[in-house]
């Protein structure tokens, strides 16, 4: 045996999976197709949003919490800072189910929170122009991720650890039996007892199963510039979510001096095969989020002078695929995160090392199981 | 008449010659294909230096120090921060031609400075790792600028001053004649007594053959993350170009709290059409720049986590070419910029208003002529082709 455990993808969930297996003291082998902490797929642009009171349901809520916990130790584990904890407002309409599902959460798990009428928005977070009806929720428990150096610090931590890193490398093969898994590579096979895919937009490619079930969407952050830069720093200005009046739209606030990144949740379509991501986006593809930023916030300019281009797996619920692949138990997968992965990773990390080394785990994993797409 | 000017393209070039246009009050109108402040040419990317000791020869320093007051004078109008100057290091074998170079425009024109051997380094820029034989000059008059936000609040300005910025619109061809120039668009025209074509990559597109035909090359800008971004602040760590054997590299501060952009100082790669720039940078591409961190600035992870892909028309000399067009009446060009204009963006500006205005300058950018090309022209060129 290679390894006690091959983790193919050493991005977002494989980089964390990496860190927490390592921690676990099992031995670790983590593929990486591209460099560590590279952005070719759907880490990086400079920042990421992290959230408690969850407008995709409040059955998330604990992995929040628990995740939460989680980048605070891998601070502590690499010295760096990776979450700003600068408050969320989610913003929309009274009974709609994106408020609804952050209201249910906020009552069923006690979370601290206020509620901002109109007028109460007006006075505190002028920035934000509210339409008639629109009222938000400010998620203390909320704030800014850095993709790129959570990804980076947990492989690196991972290899201080032992993990063995081997970036620029593309797995092309996992082949289980009933006593490990082989791992193809260009160079050589590998031999593990257990593999957990964690291959992002190329899931699909190493368990053909998923092909259908993971439709491959862009996502474009753009940034915007500030008239008045200190209006969007991250003491004035929360990371928000905005979605029921005509645009789906996050915001987080100026990380250097001067940008503030404004995007579209969804919206940009479907990438054929991974390898052809492309990474310009005409101007036309740019009209709806510039009217978006023109219409919901105040002093932008009104046109994008940054623009990124990532990609995600998208289910048909949204709902993530997180758990052992039905009728293969030494392969473990983590896909499907529909866009709003990165701020859980490190838990979902911790939920895999648990189904790997005892079979099950107390973190509440259940709505995101493979075997509901069996 | 519908302006006295017409500005073909609001980037870089453009939207300074606007606002130096329009403060002046010139009636004038700004054409840009995409909006003032897009990534989908030359400008963008967070930084770009600004040198004065200048490796590409001593005879730019008075443009750049005329340049230096200009962004002074835009921050002013304008209320923002564009230059700052936290010094720069020339890194490089200490008999090479580059920082010979650099050496003669301190002799020749008195810039403040500092030379570094390799223990004066290790002691105050330890995020670099020399190899022997390499020394340092750390010129005070050195820094980096804003390209967004330069832009978008020039053309602003412009506007606030009286222009007018036509977005979203292409200009498909000049008709210039002995009395001004009818700028076609499409379906429309606007007439003008002068143009100026500050049209980046698409300068050939609309002057064939009577400009130097560009090569326009991928500037491809590359982000790494800091293992400790508080070695890499503004006042800690001077903007650097170096020359290391094979690596020819640039680097800027950290602005954003994680990542610090060390870049390659020359084109990529070869751009057939501008308006198909390939945004993708494949894996394999950018083994060079990583290998180049990796031995020469330990500090940062060699990955890059942020690539940005821009393009900028390159001359054989790569020196620009900015002045009257030979051969067509009331045209002035400012283009071939080849990968150095940024910082001297808003005295180009300020020369071409002069032009405009007086029908000469005097900034120094005799050695930017465009009649110093000859005329080469083949029919495909008249034609475009």
């Amino acid at each position: 045996m290679d390894a006690d455990v091959a983790v193919i993808g050493t991005g977002t969930m494989g980089a964390m999976t990496a860190w927490r297996l390592a921690e676990a003291g099992l031995s670790t082998i983590a593929f990486e197709r591209f460099g560590i902490g590279h952005d070719r797929s759907a880490a990086g642009g400079e920042s990421r949003i992290f959230r408690t009171a969850y407008l995709e349901g409040p059955e998330y809520v604990p992995l929040l919490r628990r995740s939460q916990e989680l980048w605070r130790d891998l601070e502590r584990d690499t010295g760096q800072a990776l979450l700003d904890l600068t408050g969320a407002l989610m913003i929309g309409v009274d009974g709609s189910p994106h408020m609804g599902n952050v209201l249910e959460s906020v009552r069923r798990f006690d979370l601290p929170h206020e509620v901002l009428d109109r007028a109460a928005m007006a006075s505190r977070y002028p920035q934000h122009v509210l339409a008639d009806g629109e009222f938000a929720v400010f998620d203390p428990n909320a704030g800014v991720l850095r993709p790129e150096f959570a990804v980076i610090g947990a492989a690196r931590r991972a290899a201080e650890r032992g993990a063995r890193l081997v970036p620029h490398t593309a797995v092309q093969e996992v082949a289980p039996d009933t006593d490990g898994v082989t791992v193809r590579t260009p160079d050589r096979t590998y031999r593990v007892r257990h593999v957990v895919v964690a291959a992002g937009p190329w899931t699909a490619r190493l368990l053909p199963q998923y092909a259908g079930r993971v439709d491959v969407r862009r996502i474009v952050m753009t940034w915007f510039r500030a008239g008045d830069p200190a209006a969007y720093a991250p003491d004035r200005f929360p990371i928000f979510i905005r979605e029921d009046t005509g645009y789906d739209v996050f915001g987080i606030p100026t990380l250097d001096g001067g940008s503030v990144k404004i995007a579209l949740t969804d919206n940009y379509g479907a990438v054929g095969e991974p390898e052809q991501l492309d990474h310009d986006v005409p101007p036309a593809d740019l009209e709806t989020v510039s009217h978006a930023a023109a219409t919901y916030l105040a002093d932008l300019h009104d046109y994008p002078h940054r623009v990124s281009v990532h990609m995600d797996g998208y289910t048909p619920d949204r709902h993530p695929i997180v758990g052992p692949v039905p009728g293969h138990p030494n392969i473990t997968v983590l896909g499907g995160f529909s866009g709003h992965g990165f701020k859980m990773s490190p838990a979902i990390a911790e939920a895999a090392v648990d189904l790997i080394t005892k079979g099950e785990t107390t973190l509440p994993i259940t709505h995101l199981n493979p075997s509901r797409f069996a | 008449m519908d302006a006295d000017v017409a500005v073909i393209g609001v980037g870089t070039m453009g939207a300074m010659t606007l606002w130096q246009l329009a403060r002046r009050g010139v009636r004038a109108i700004g054409v840009e294909r995409f909006n003032p402040g897009h990534d989908r040419s030359g400008a963008g990317g967070e930084s770009r230096l600004f040198r004065t000791a200048y490796l590409e020869g001593s005879h730019y320093v008075p443009l750049l120090r005329a340049a230096r007051e200009q962004w002074r004078e835009l921050e002013a109008d304008t209320g923002r921060d564009l230059l700052t100057l936290n010094g720069g290091l020339m890194i490089g074998g200490a008999d090479t031609r580059f920082l010979r170079n650099v050496r003669a425009s301190i002799d020749d024109h008195g810039i403040a400075h500092e030379t570094l051997d390799a223990a004066d380094m290790r002691r105050r820029f330890p995020q670099h790792r020399l190899r022997d034989g390499e020394v340092a000059i750390l010129d005070h008059e050195s820094g980096f600028v804003r390209p967004e936000l330069a832009v978008t609040v020039a053309a602003d300005a412009a506007e606030r001053h009286g222009a007018t910025v036509v977005r979203h619109q292409r200009v498909t061809r000049l008709d210039p004649d002995a009395d001004g120039v009818t700028v076609v668009l499409g379906d429309r025209s606007l007439r003008v007594r002068t143009a100026v074509v500050a049209a980046g990559a698409w300068t050939n597109t609309l002057l064939p053959g009577y400009t130097p035909r560009l090569d326009v090359q991928r500037l491809i800008m590359t982000w790494f993350p800091a293992r400790d971004p508080g070695r890499f602040r503004t006042e800690d760590f001077p903007i650097f170009i170096r020359q290391t054997g094979d690596y020819d590299i640039s680097g800027w501060p950290c602005l954003d709290g994680a990542s610090v952009k060390v870049a390659i100082n020359h084109g990529w790669d070869h751009v057939a059409d501008p308006d198909a720039l390939d945004r993708d940078v494949d894996d394999r591409l950018t083994a060079h720049i990583r290998s180049a961190v990796a031995e020469l600035l330990p500090d940062l992870y060699p990955e890059p986590v942020r690539i940005g892909v821009y393009m900028d028309g390159y001359t054989a000399d790569k020196d620009a070419f900015a002045g009257p067009v030979p051969g067509l009446p009331n045209v002035i060009v400012l283009g071939g910029f080849s990968g150095h204009g940024f910082k001297m963006s808003p005295a180009i500006g300020r020369a071409a208003a002069d032009l405009v205005t007086e029908g000469a300058t005097g900034l120094p950018i005799a050695h930017l002529d465009p009649a110093r090309f000859p005329q080469t022209l083949t029919v495909a060129d008249r034609l475009g082709l």
